[in-house]
């Protein structure tokens, strides 16, 4: 080896490469001639296999790819899909589907009721995904012929026909062992009804989908979508702004306001389906790891009197979120019971301090800190996710509030991770998550029921009146008394309060109007993607 | 003491470092808290008899030497295990997302070392002058700038400002090119901004180095007897000064590249690179215990390879070094 020091040749090199980064400065791209729709993502598409996947870029791309029997419409009422029309018998136990009969699957083959049938017992009988609780209670699907489907259920259920499962090809789906189904079989050019298909998938980069062009309720003109995954928010924006994508999910709510005016974009703060809330320990078993003061609801509720909404909502999320009451967000117009400003707990600190001097806890050592009666200091941990920066800012002011009224707060973050596991072991006394709400609200309000208690039960809330009316809301055909039933639920799980709903969404997204019209949102004044319906990919089309 | 048994106990040396972090890695995966289960399953609705099912499916139930015995046999198969989160061959997924990195660290680096050589010995020749005091400050503002909001700003001033470069991503799907060279060119520019940010994170280190090594060897008394000798400035840097101050580069290069790897985490995070570093990011925040490990595993093998280069570079490099 030479140990001579070439320091032309090194010169060289430094001056080609940059010669060649300033030549590379001169080209420019030509834009396809293809109506190429750019979806701007954070979260990763971890796999096209609708029995794996579970984040909601993933989720966008299955309803994309698939379809389902149902969809829904702009006023959140169920719309047809595959099947365009249903009946129930009067006992609400058999349902008839009848399916379309112009509908190809995207490999050519005819879709037909056996698809049908095969999907929802593969599931059934293998336990698959998160989509068996939608057809475990199926009985009996029978075959009345090619496109016609009675699926009799053991008990009648509410929410029917919103069946969330994507419907698979029998004869692509057969062939595979369940056992994999739901482990590593990849589906790596899943073959759907929908409008789009994947073609393309980059790990960490990219997936790409071309429109269907016999899909059965019409060619989409967007002719490909690409879903972009982005490593930060702070470029993503400006990737927008830079017309190099059409539409972010997901814009946070710091960048939100340099969005608001720009030309050519347009940005909606949407009605959302999310709330952050702050969940108590409400678990009475002896086992629990929790503070058992806890348990007692007023202090629950005085805490609730202590925090100024408002005030934080403006703190945490920049304005953007909507004031919390109940469990059921207010986007489910139908649903959502709307307590009367003067029955809420609202900000009210010598209320709340008035309250639990009744209640017998009472500051006897003279440090700040009220007692129990037998000397227990009120005295609490409160957990929070280290990854939203805006429960930990609104759990920060609500220290202080709380101090004042004489209840120590002592906070701790962590990832969701450590946090779940803590919730599965009780091992809390009180933390600031939220859920998102589904658009029938039996799963969110099937959480505060005894027999969800070590499955998706979050505070360990029992109440045996609130089980009842759950029991009857479920199998309710009727849809006013349903939401009768609904209204006195949440009014029940305000009332004791297991959670304190903090604030709904905020929901943000922009998209860019200067190559595309049609954005569609679902439901009204809701988002225009990632909403469980593929309206706008097949309402978009170029702007002339 | 030959040739050959200097290689093979460095070789030694350098599996049993391998070796030590392997089981360190592992255990360290063992002790951290939660259950990996829960994060196999994110439905907590699932019955215990699955639960069972999948445990034994990522041999979670056997106990952990057992385990450990499993893990080490595997390995010795290339079988890293089995993502939680992709559910794939964790080297699979590792080897899909290493070309990526390797342009970007490898150009980067490249770079950096050749215009930090060149900075480091032309602030060392004029030391004390103002040419010295301003390239230094320079250097040691860019060896302290963080690499996250460097590459912010390279990205508001080119990308945003300039509107000459795009903000990230390795290359924009879906663009029809008209030729090969045309889709070469693009490429080029989507690795301007990531591979400029990288170099210059970089550059002041390298230089910084190089300079204090220059220094030395400037004061040594074989540069004396060669000035006295009237051989000319650029001969003195080019044949004595300069290839004896790349010594202590060699090593720091070798030794830096587990800190290049966290400088590839957060320029891949602002850039959106599709490389090891963000692949580390995401496996990190869904607690993708396999992943990470075959990462560090990766990782480590590649840190102690390079130091294993350098020691055998440095036996030809310096002479009083001798491999026999």
């Amino acid at each position: 080896m030479s140990r001579r020091f070439n320091g032309k040749l090194m010169i060289l090199i430094v001056l080609g490469s940059l010669l060649l980064g300033l030549f590379s400065l001169t080209v420019t791209t030509k834009a396809a001639e293809k109506n190429v729709l750019r979806v701007g993502l954070l979260e990763e598409v971890e796999s096209l296999n609708p029995m794996i996947g579970w984040s909601a870029a993933a989720y966008e791309v299955y309803n994309l790819n698939y379809d389902k029997l149902i969809t829904w419409d702009e006023n959140l009422n169920v719309a047809p899909a595959l099947a365009k029309e249903w009946e129930v018998s009067d006992d609400g136990k058999v349902w008839t589907f009848y399916l379309r009969d112009d509908v190809k699957w995207q490999d050519g083959e005819k879709f037909t009721a056996e698809d049908v049938k095969f999907t929802f017992e593969y599931i059934r009988d293998n336990n698959l995904g998160y989509f068996k609780d939608y057809v475990s209670a199926m009985e009996d699907i029978k075959i009345i012929d090619d496109y016609t489907v009675e699926i009799t259920l053991s008990d009648p259920i509410a929410w029917m026909p919103q069946i969330y499962v994507y419907i698979l090809p029998k004869h692509v789906w057969e062939d595979i062992d369940p056992e994999t189904a739901s482990t590593t079989f990849k589906n790596e050019n899943p073959v759907g009804t929908g409008a789009f298909r994947v073609v393309e998938q980059k790990k960490g980069q990219y997936v790409r989908m071309e429109a269907n062009e016999d899909y059965f309720r019409g060619t989409p003109e967007v002719d490909e979508i690409i879903f972009m995954q982005f490593g930060n928010s702070s470029t993503m924006v400006e990737s927008l702004k830079l017309g190099e994508i059409d539409v972010v999910t997901q814009v946070p709510a710091n960048h939100f306001r340099t969005l608001e005016n720009y030309p050519d974009i347009k940005s909606i703060n949407a009605k959302s389906a999310n709330f952050t809330s702050i969940n108590f320990n409400c678990w009475q078993d002896p086992d629990s790891k929790g503070n058992k003061l806890l348990l007692d609801p007023v202090i629950r509720r005085a805490m609730e009197y202590a925090i100024n909404r408002d005030y934080i909502v403006n703190v945490a999320t920049g304005g953007y979120a909507t004031k919390g009451s109940v469990i059921i967000p207010p986007v489910l117009d139908f649903w959502h019971l709307k307590i009367p400003e003067e029955d809420m707990r609202g900000f009210n600190l010598d209320k709340a301090a008035a309250m639990l001097k009744e209640a017998g806890y009472v500051d006897r050592d003279g440090d700040g800190i009220r007692e129990s009666k037998d000397g227990q200091p009120l005295d609490f941990r409160m957990f929070l996710r280290s990854e939203r920066s805006e429960t930990i800012k609104a759990a920060r002011v609500m220290q202080e509030w709380f101090k004042e009224i004489g209840i120590n707060i002592r906070t701790e973050s962590m990832d969701s991770g450590t946090l779940t596991d803590k919730i599965y072991e009780s091992d809390f006394d009180m933390y600031i998550w939220g859920w998102y709400v589904e658009f029938d609200p039996n799963l969110m309000l099937s959480v505060l029921t005894t027999d969800q208690i070590m499955s998706w039960s979050d505070t360990f809330y029992t109440n045996p009146e609130y089980d009842k009316l759950f029991d009857k809301q479920k199998i309710m055909l009727d849809r006013e008394k349903r939401q009768e039933i609904v209204y006195k639920m949440q009014s029940i799980a305000y009332r004791d309060a297991p959670y304190i709903v903090l604030w709904y969404g905020p929901d943000l997204q922009a998209y860019r109007t200067d190559r595309f019209a049609g954005w569609t949102q679902i439901p009204t004044g809701g988002l225009v993607v990632n909403t469980y319906t593929t309206e706008t990919y097949r309402n978009l089309h170029p702007v002339k | 003491m030959n040739n050959r048994k200097y290689l093979l106990k460095k070789f030694m040396q350098a599996m049993i470092t391998i070796f030590i972090v392997l089981i360190f890695n592992y255990f360290l995966f063992r002790v951290m808290p939660g259950d990996p289960i829960r994060v196999l399953i994110r439905n907590p609705r699932i019955s215990v008899d699955a639960l069972a099912e999948i445990r034994a499916q990522f041999g979670l139930d056997l106990p952990w030497y057992t385990q450990f015995i499993y893990y080490l046999k595997d390995l010795l198969h290339g079988n890293l295990g089995s993502s939680f989160y992709y559910r794939e061959p964790v080297l699979n997924i590792i080897m899909e997302r290493v070309p990526a990195t390797l342009i970007l660290v490898g150009t980067g680096t490249i770079i950096s070392i050749f215009l930090g050589i060149i900075i480091g010995v032309v602030v060392a020749w004029k030391r004390g002058t103002k040419i010295d005091i301003i390239g230094l400050g320079i250097c040691l503002i860019l060896y302290s700038t963080p690499a996250f909001w460097f590459g912010i700003l390279m990205v508001m001033f080119f990308a945003v400002y300039l509107r000459v470069f795009p903000t990230g991503l390795m290359s924009l799907p879906g663009v029809a090119y008209s030729s090969l060279l045309d889709q070469f060119m693009t490429s080029l520019r989507h690795l301007f901004l990531p591979v400029l940010t990288f170099t210059l994170i970089y550059i002041g280190g390298y230089a910084i180095i190089m300079r204090n090594s220059v220094i030395e060897v400037l004061n040594e008394d074989y540069i004396i007897t060669a000035r006295a000798k009237g051989i000319s400035y650029i001969q003195l840097l080019k044949r004595h000064a300069v290839p004896n101050a790349l010594l202590p580069l060699v090593s720091m290069v070798a030794i830096n590249l587990g800190f290049v790897i966290a400088g590839a985490i957060q320029v891949e995070t602002v850039f959106s690179w599709p490389g090891l570093g963000r692949l580390m990011y995401t496996a990190l925040l869904n607690r993708d215990y396999p992943l990470l490990q075959g990462l560090f595993l990766f990782l480590t093998t590649c840190v102690v390879g390079a130091n294993f280069c350098a020691d055998i570079l440095y036996s030809y490099l310096d002479p009083r070094v001798k491999l026999s």
